[in-house]
C-alpha cells in the first residue's frame, strides 16, 4: 500500500514515514506543501493520504475539498494540532475519514491507517483469507493450510495487496504504483520476479493455484480456477 | 466598646438603634404625660384650696368689739378636722396676729402669717405629712381701725396632698409599666423589622454567592432591588465584568500556549517512536538523539519566551540606564543585523542623535532593548522581503524618547494590522513556523515596553508602503 503524507514540519514528516515504513505493508511519499501535496494526490494512486491542516501553499482543508471534488475517494486522515470539537467535526464534514490530534501515539496512527485501508477495500476483519491462505495484517504472518510462510517485506506487501484486491485483475503497472514510493525507478520486470518467488513459496503441485496470470492484463488472487 | 460595635451584625445594629429610639420616645412620652397629669391635679387641688379659703372668707364678720372673727367657728373647725389628715386653717390679721386657727395646726410656720398681695401656694410638711396650702388675702368690710372701712386679713387653708400624691404615684407606676411592656414588645418587633428590612441585601448576597469560577458570566439583577442598592449591584457587576475578561484572557493564553507546545512535543514523541519501530544502528541512533536534543532546545526556548511574557505581564521589568548607554546598545544591535540585511540585499540605517542630556536615566535595560529592537528588525527582514530599506530613528522628547523602525517593504493589510500584537498571531502561519518564529514576538515586545512605562505602537509609515513601529521609552523620574 502506498501512502502520501502531507506535512510541512520536515522532521515530523520523516519520523512518520519511518514509523509507517517499519511495517512491511506500506511505502510512504512525503510532501511539505499544500499545492504540491494536492498535485501528488491527484496524479498518483495513493491508498491513503495523511493530511496536516496548517500548510504553506494551500491549507489542508482546501486540499481536502479539492481532492473530494475531483472524485478522489481514497481514505484521508487529518493529522493536526487543532483538535477542538468544532475543528474535528469540520474536518470530517469536509470529507476526511479520520482525525488524529498531535501529539499522537505512533501505534495508534498505524492502527488507524490499517483500519481505514481495510474498510476502503470492503473488509471488516484484519485477517485476510483466500482459500486456505491466511494473512494476518496485525502480525504480518502468512500461512497456507496451517503451514507458516516467511516472506520478505516486498513479497509480503505484494501478496497483501493482491489479497485485498482478491478476485480482481491487477495490472503490473498498478502493482508498481502501489508497492513502491515516488523515488523508485519502476521496471515492470521486478514484479514478474516477485510473483514467481511468491508462487514458489505459496504453491505446490498438490495445492490449488492461487496466483493466476491473465496474459496482457495482469494478475489476480483467487482460489477459483479460471475458465479456459 | 468601639471594637464590638463594628462587629455587630447590621440587623442587630438597626434593631438596637430602633429600640433605643423607642426607649427615648416612650420615656419622653411617659415623663411628659406624668408632668401633665401632675399639673392638672395640682390645678384641681389648688382650686379646691381656694374654694375652701373663699368659703371661709365669706364667713368672716366683725363683732361688736371691732374684731374680725369666724362665724360658726366650732362647727367649721370640727368639720375640717375630720379624718386622719385634717385640713389646716388659719386666719391672720394684717399684723400677723392669729384670728382663728384649727386645733391641729399647733405650730404654724411664720411665712403663713405674713400678709400677701395675691394667692400664694406653698408646699410644706406638718406632723410628718405633706400639705399644700394657699394664703389668700381678703378684705373684710368693717368699721374698724383700717382705712375706708376695710379690715385686711390673710386666710390660710391647707390640705394634705396624700390622696393626690397617691394617685400620681399610681399614674407613674402605670406609665412605667406600660412603657416597659411596650419596650418589651418593641424589642423583638424592631429586630424582626430590621431583619426583614435587610432581606434585599441578603438576597443580593445569595445571588452573588452563586457566581463562581464556572459561572462568571452571571450578573446581579437590579430589577428586584430597592433603589439604593442598585449602585452596589452595578459596582459588583463591573468588577465581575473585569474578572471575567481577565479569566478569558488567561484561558485563551493558556490554551494558545499549550497548543504551541504540542508541535515540539509531537516531534519528540514521533522521533522516539519512529526510532523504536525501525531498524537501529549507531549512526541513525546518534542522528535521532541529535534531533531529539534540537526538539528539547526548542521547547526550552518556548518556555523562556512564555515566562518572559508572564513576567512582562506582571510588570516585573524594572531597570534604569543612561541615555548614552541605551544609544550604545542600539548601535550594537543594529550592527549585529547588518550582515543579515546585506545577505538579503537590504539596507539598514541608524539615525541616533545624541541625547540632550546623555546621563538622563531611562527606564530600559539590555534585555528589553535587545528583545524589542531585534524583534522589530527580525520582522522587517523576514516579512519585508528582499531589497528593502530599514531605518532606525531615535527622537528625544521632554520625558520620553522614541525609537522608530520603518521599512519600505510590502507592509501589512488592514486585516493583519488589527491582529499584529495578538499572542501567537503569525501573518503567514506556516512560513513563520518553518523559520522558527512563534508569533509571540510583537506581543512580548509590547508587553515589555508597557511594563517599563512605555509603549509599542504600529503607525502608517511616512511613505505609502511598508511598516512603521514606534517604541516609546519613558525617562526614569
Amino acid at each position: 500500500m502506498r501512502i502520501l503524507v502531507v506535512e510541512d514540519e520536515v522532521r515530523l514528516a520523516r519520523n512518520i514515514k519511518k514509523g509507517i515504513e517499519s511495517l512491511p505493508s506500506f511505502v510512504v511519499d512525503l510532501s511539505h506543501d499544500g499545492e504540491d501535496g494536492q498535485h501528488m494526490a491527484m496524479t498518483n494512486p495513493y491508498d491513503l493520504v495523511i493530511l496536516d491542516l496548517m500548510l504553506p501553499g494551500a491549507d489542508g482543508l482546501t486540499v481536502l475539498r479539492r481532492l473530494r471534488e475531483a472524485g478522489k475517494t481514497m481514505p484521508i486522515l487529518i493529522l493536526t494540532a487543532r483538535t477542538s470539537k468544532e475543528e474535528v467535526a469540520r474536518g470530517l464534514d469536509f470529507g476526511s475519514d479520520d482525525y488524529l490530534g498531535k501529539p499522537f501515539d505512533m501505534g495508534e496512527l498505524l492502527a488507524r491507517i490499517k483500519a481505514l485501508i481495510r474498510r476502503s477495500h470492503g473488509r471488516a476483519s484484519p485477517v485476510l483469507r483466500v482459500g486456505d491462505l491466511e494473512i494476518d495484517t496485525r502480525t504480518h504472518r502468512v500461512s497456507r493450510g496451517g503451514r507458516e510462510l516467511f516472506l520478505p517485506a516486498l513479497e509480503y506487501r505484494l501478496l497483501e495487496y493482491l489479497a485485498f484486491r482478491a478476485g480482481d485483475v491487477v495490472s503490473k503497472t498498478e502493482l508498481l504504483e502501489h508497492l513502491y514510493d515516488y523515488n523508485w525507478e519502476k521496471f515492470s520486470n521486478v514484479i514478474e520476479h516477485y510473483i514467481s518467488d511468491l508462487r514458489a513459496k505459496l504453491e505446490r503441485p498438490e495445492t490449488a493455484k492461487l496466483i493466476h496470470t491473465l496474459r496482457g492484463q495482469g494478475y489476480f488472487l483467487s482460489e477459483k480456477q479460471p475458465d479456459k | 466598646m468601639n471594637f464590638r460595635w463594628k462587629r455587630l451584625r447590621l440587623s442587630a445594629r438597626l434593631a438596637l438603634m430602633v429600640f433605643l429610639a423607642e426607649l427615648l420616645l416612650l420615656a419622653a412620652f411617659g415623663l411628659t404625660t406624668y408632668i401633665f397629669c401632675h399639673r392638672q391635679f395640682l390645678i384641681s387641688f389648688d382650686s379646691g384650696l381656694v374654694a375652701n379659703a373663699e368659703a371661709l372668707a365669706s364667713l368672716l364678720e366683725e363683732d361688736d368689739n371691732g374684731q374680725v372673727g369666724l362665724e360658726f367657728s366650732d362647727e367649721i373647725m370640727t368639720r375640717f378636722s375630720k379624718g386622719r389628715r385634717p385640713d389646716l386653717l388659719m386666719i391672720v390679721n394684717g399684723d400677723g396676729t392669729i384670728i382663728d386657727i384649727s386645733r391641729e395646726f399647733d405650730d404654724p410656720p411664720d411665712w403663713a402669717r405674713e400678709p400677701v398681695e395675691e394667692a400664694v401656694f406653698r408646699n410644706f410638711s406638718h406632723d410628718k405629712r405633706d400639705y399644700r396650702g394657699v394664703s389668700l388675702p381678703f378684705e373684710v368690710k368693717t368699721e374698724g381701725p383700717d382705712a375706708a372701712g376695710k379690715h385686711h386679713v390673710t386666710i390660710f387653708f391647707a390640705s394634705a396632698t396624700h390622696d393626690m400624691d397617691e394617685r400620681l404615684e399610681q399614674i407613674a407606676r402605670f406609665l412605667a409599666g406600660a412603657v416597659g411592656l411596650l419596650l418589651l414588645i418593641s424589642g423583638p418587633v424592631a429586630g424582626l423589622v430590621a431583619y426583614r428590612g435587610l432581606t434585599p441585601l441578603r438576597r443580593l448576597a445569595l445571588e452573588a454567592g452563586r457566581i463562581g469560577e464556572r459561572s462568571l458570566h452571571l450578573r446581579l439583577t437590579s430589577d428586584p432591588l430597592p433603589a439604593d442598592l442598585v449602585p452596589l449591584a452595578g459596582a459588583v457587576n463591573t468588577v465581575l465584568e473585569r474578572i471575567e475578561a481577565a479569566f478569558e484572557r488567561e484561558r485563551r493564553f493558556s490554551s494558545a500556549a499549550a497548543h504551541e507546545l504540542r508541535t515540539p512535543l509531537s516531534l519528540l514523541k514521533s522521533g522516539v517512536q519512529a526510532a523504536q519501530l525501525s531498524a537501529r544502528d549507531p549512526v541513525s541512533d546518534r542522528k535521532v538523539l541529535e534531533e531529539l536534543l534540537e526538539d528539547i532546545t526548542r521547547l526550552e526556548n518556548l518556555c523562556e519566551v512564555l515566562l518572559a511574557l508572564t513576567a512582562a505581564d506582571a510588570g516585573e521589568a524594572e531597570s534604569a540606564w543612561t541615555a548614552q548607554e541605551w544609544l550604545d546598545c542600539l548601535a550594537r544591535v543594529v550592527n549585529e543585523f547588518r550582515p543579515v540585511a546585506t545577505s538579503q540585499n537590504s539596507t539598514l540605517e541608524l539615525a541616533a542623535p545624541p541625547a540632550p542630556a546623555p546621563s538622563t536615566p531611562m527606564r530600559v535595560d539590555e534585555t528589553a532593548t535587545r528583545r524589542i529592537l531585534a524583534n522589530l528588525l527580525d520582522n522587517a527582514l523576514r516579512h519585508g522581503g528582499k531589497g528593502i530599506h530599514i531605518s532606525v530613528a531615535v527622537e528625544w522628547f521632554n520625558v520620553s524618547a522614541t525609537l522608530a523602525v520603518e521599512d519600505d517593504g510590502p507592509g501589512v493589510t488592514d486585516e493583519i494590522e488589527s491582529h499584529l500584537f495578538e499572542r501567537f498571531f503569525r501573518a503567514d502561519k506556516a512560513r513563520s513556523r518553518a523559520t522558527g518564529g512563534l508569533g509571540l514576538g510583537l506581543s512580548l515586545s509590547r508587553g515589555l515596553a508597557r511594563s517599563l512605562g512605555g509603549d509599542l505602537r504600529f503607525q502608517r509609515p511616512t511613505t505609502q508602503r511598508g511598516c512603521r513601529f514606534v517604541w516609546q521609552i519613558a525617562f526614569a523620574s
